[in-house]
């Protein structure tokens, strides 16, 4: 609808018109090309980065079961150690903490701790009260449920989340539960971006309901905690991708739960779509960019092209005016072999033309009457003439001979122009032609060479006002004593 | 030690052996399987009965890295000789409270067998084979037996009021929980009791022969 109102618009000026066309052309172009490029960008960055993030997630997967298999192995080592299990048959708690803290020093864990089967602490590498007190009677049902008496577990000390492994100590029967963990802190969540192509990796914990706790994370402090407040009031469900725009950067999110005993954990892996579209962005400035030069360079072209276009047509359209106007000698100079050049040449040859039919008209106009010359002049002629019903007038003075043999051939001509020239009046106004005078004798034809039905009627007609007019010119002539 | 108290334990033993009774004892657990490895145990409620035996003798083996048998029993006061079959060493320790020994690296047979004094399960293991095992149970009564592969087992018991408990390496609970009182009749050929148990998982060092398999 508003393409045809474009369409229709009057432009007053070709070059107006072209100029137009030329930047809607440009700004259709470059618009729909940049919009294509955004389309398939944005959907090709969030295909890369949902799939990298399904990757990353099954990175997190297997990292932490590697990670749980090392812990498994690092606390089967002590389970094994003979020593140990001397330390543990003296039950001297200092002893016990001590031979505890050198194993976890020797395997590079965070935590270590022995338990009874019946939810006592033996001994406690973190050296916290308040942990003596702390219950794991769910770690340890787990435990004695197990095939192995093995378990892998996440657990909260101290504020702080462990990954955590309990193993049997075989003395050489199963005496307690060795217990020995990872923490999970930012370390941890940066050696997994560094591992994962940069994807931001944080670690929240459930605290109540709809309340979420970052205890790790590769964000900044600030970014955390509204990565808290967001994923508390965002709808969301495990492994789907979601956009959670924070710290005025847009993330694409995948949430994985990692939930072991009590402890609701999930990890949150996230790619920044802006960062993804960097060369989206880039590409559209470059675009833009084009789009301003081309903008300007098709302004330069099409003015000028307008301008080659325009001169020639305005010199056109001043020689047609002076056409118009009757000035058939009018010509027009164009030094160009295109369409304009040829319209030209045309042009030159069209006036030609119209000069030399005026020319006729004007020779045929002093014979027979414009109207006649000009239907003479529109209708085809055909050789071989042609066979028609018409109506012939004679007419000749009475006694001409014995007037021509008394007066002089000046007199008798002046007579004779003045007696002709009123009858052709006459004959021309009934429809008449002159076909030839002969002497004083008039021939004229009725309904030729145009036909004309009343040719016969017309003819008695003008043989009736040639006597009045023939009585006019008597008396002209008896007025000045002509006769 | 005179004649006359060695004549009077001997004539006790012999008229004890006159009087004797079998008492089969079958042991199943809560899913109605049959409990190999059961150790039966009959306490005589009059305290009499009860024959020292210091100078008996068990054996513990050690063959292909596997204590045999993996269950045993004796009468608290027995000495038990560890012997060595393998051609390497082994380490034979036990950190359990009724009995506390290691027989450092050694092979063949220790110089000196191990008295066990004092009642109760004694866990042995070998420190350089985490997976060899082997439970002793000492008790202070004659009177027990070892169930076989179909759960059953006799004892052997004097005319009498006794009190039978049962242990197993897997029981859940204490053997108080599995006491069960039963009259010897001398007029009796042969007389039964049937025990079933709760059972436990007990968990065990693995043998693998490689780093992904479980043993056992």
């Amino acid at each position: 609808m508003v393409f045809q109102k474009v369409i229709n618009f009057h432009f007053t000026s070709f070059r107006a018109r072209l100029l137009f066309f030329f930047i809607l052309l440009l700004i259709v172009v470059e618009g729909s090309t940049l919009l294509f490029v955004t389309i398939f960008s944005q959907r090709s960055a969030r295909e890369i980065i949902d799939q990298n993030l399904i990757s990353t997630a099954n990175l997190f997967t297997k990292f932490v079961d590697d990670r749980n298999n090392i812990l498994l192995d690092k606390a089967r080592l002590l389970s094994s150690d003979f020593a140990f299990k001397q330390v543990f048959a003296i039950r001297e708690q200092e002893t016990l903490v001590s031979a505890l803290d050198n194993h976890k020093n020797r395997v590079r864990a965070d935590l270590m701790m022995l338990l009874s089967f019946d939810d006592e602490v033996f001994a406690d590498t973190l050296h916290s009260e308040q942990q003596t007190k702390k219950s794991y009677s769910l770690l340890i049902e787990k435990a004695m449920n197990s095939e192995t008496g093995e378990i892998k577990s996440i657990e909260l000390f101290n504020d702080a989340i462990y990954q955590i492994a309990l193993v049997p100590l075989f003395t050489p029967d199963p005496s307690a539960l060795i217990v020995i963990g990872f923490l999970m802190n930012n370390q941890f969540a940066d050696y997994l971006k560094q591992h994962t192509d940069g994807t931001e990796v944080s670690i929240l914990r459930q605290i109540e309901d709809d309340s979420w706790q970052v205890f790790a994370s590769t964000l900044d402090t600030s970014a955390s905690k509204q990565l808290q407040t967001v994923l508390s009031h965002s709808q969301w469900a495990f492994y789907q991708n979601i956009e959670l725009s924070f710290s005025a950067k847009r993330f694409v999110s995948l949430i994985v739960p990692y939930t072991e005993n009590d402890q609701k954990v999930v990890v949150i892996l996230q790619k920044s779509l802006d960062k993804q579209l960097a060369p989206y962005y880039a590409l559209r400035e470059i675009m833009l960019y084009l789009f301003a030069a081309t903008l300007l360079g098709s302004l330069v072209i099409s003015n000028r092209i307008a301008g080659s276009v325009v001169k020639p047509v305005t010199v056109l359209e001043k020689a047609a005016r002076h056409i118009a106007n009757g000035n058939f000698n009018e010509r027009v100079e164009v030094n160009l072999y295109d369409e304009i050049g040829r319209l030209a040449n045309t042009f030159n040859f069209m006036s030609r033309g119209l000069q030399e039919r005026d020319n006729i008209r004007e020779l045929l106009g002093k014979v027979v009457s414009p109207e006649i010359a000009q239907e003479l002049m529109n209708k085809e002629i055909e050789l071989g003439g042609e066979e028609k019903e018409v109506t012939i007038l004679f007419s000749d003075i009475r006694n001409f001979t014995p007037l021509c043999e008394n007066l002089p051939p000046k007199q008798i001509i002046a007579i004779l122009n003045r007696y002709l020239t009123g009858m052709n009046e006459v004959i021309e106004k009934n429809s008449g032609v002159v076909e030839q005078y002969v002497g004083d004798a008039v021939m004229a034809l009725f309904g030729a060479p145009l036909p004309n039905k009343k040719s016969a009627a017309n003819a008695i007609h003008c043989a009736l006002e040639m006597f009045e007019a023939l009585n006019i010119i008597n008396s002209e002539f008896s007025q000045k004593a002509f006769l | 030690m005179n004649y006359s108290v060695v004549i009077s334990l001997l004539g006790l033993f012999w008229a004890n052996q006159l009087q004797a009774v079998n008492l089969k004892v079958i042991i199943d657990n809560s899913k109605g399987e049959k409990v190999k490895d059961a150790v039966v145990f009959a306490a005589p409620k009059s305290g009499k009965n009860l024959i020292n035996v210091t100078a008996q003798e068990k054996v513990i083996d050690q063959r292909d890295k596997v204590f045999i048998p993996y269950v045993s029993v004796v009468q608290s006061g027995t000495k038990v000789v560890f012997p060595n079959h393998d051609k390497i060493r082994h380490h034979v320790y036990s950190f359990s409270d009724a009995k506390q020994f290691e027989i450092p690296l050694y092979k063949g047979i220790p110089a000196e067998p191990i008295l066990f004094d004092r009642p109760g399960v004694v866990t042995i293991g070998c420190n350089i084979h985490d997976w060899m095992m082997s439970y002793n149970f000492v008790t202070k009564t004659p009177y027990y037996a070892i169930t076989d592969k179909t759960g059953e087992t006799t004892v052997n018991l004097p005319a009498g009021e006794y009190e039978i408990k049962v242990w197993h390496p897997n029981l859940r609970g204490s053997t108080d929980k599995t006491s069960q009182s039963i009259i010897i009749n001398e007029q009796s050929a042969e007389q039964s009791i049937n025990f079933t148990i709760q059972q436990k998982k007990v968990w065990r060092a693995w043998r693998g022969g490689n780093g992904f398999s479980k043993g056992y």
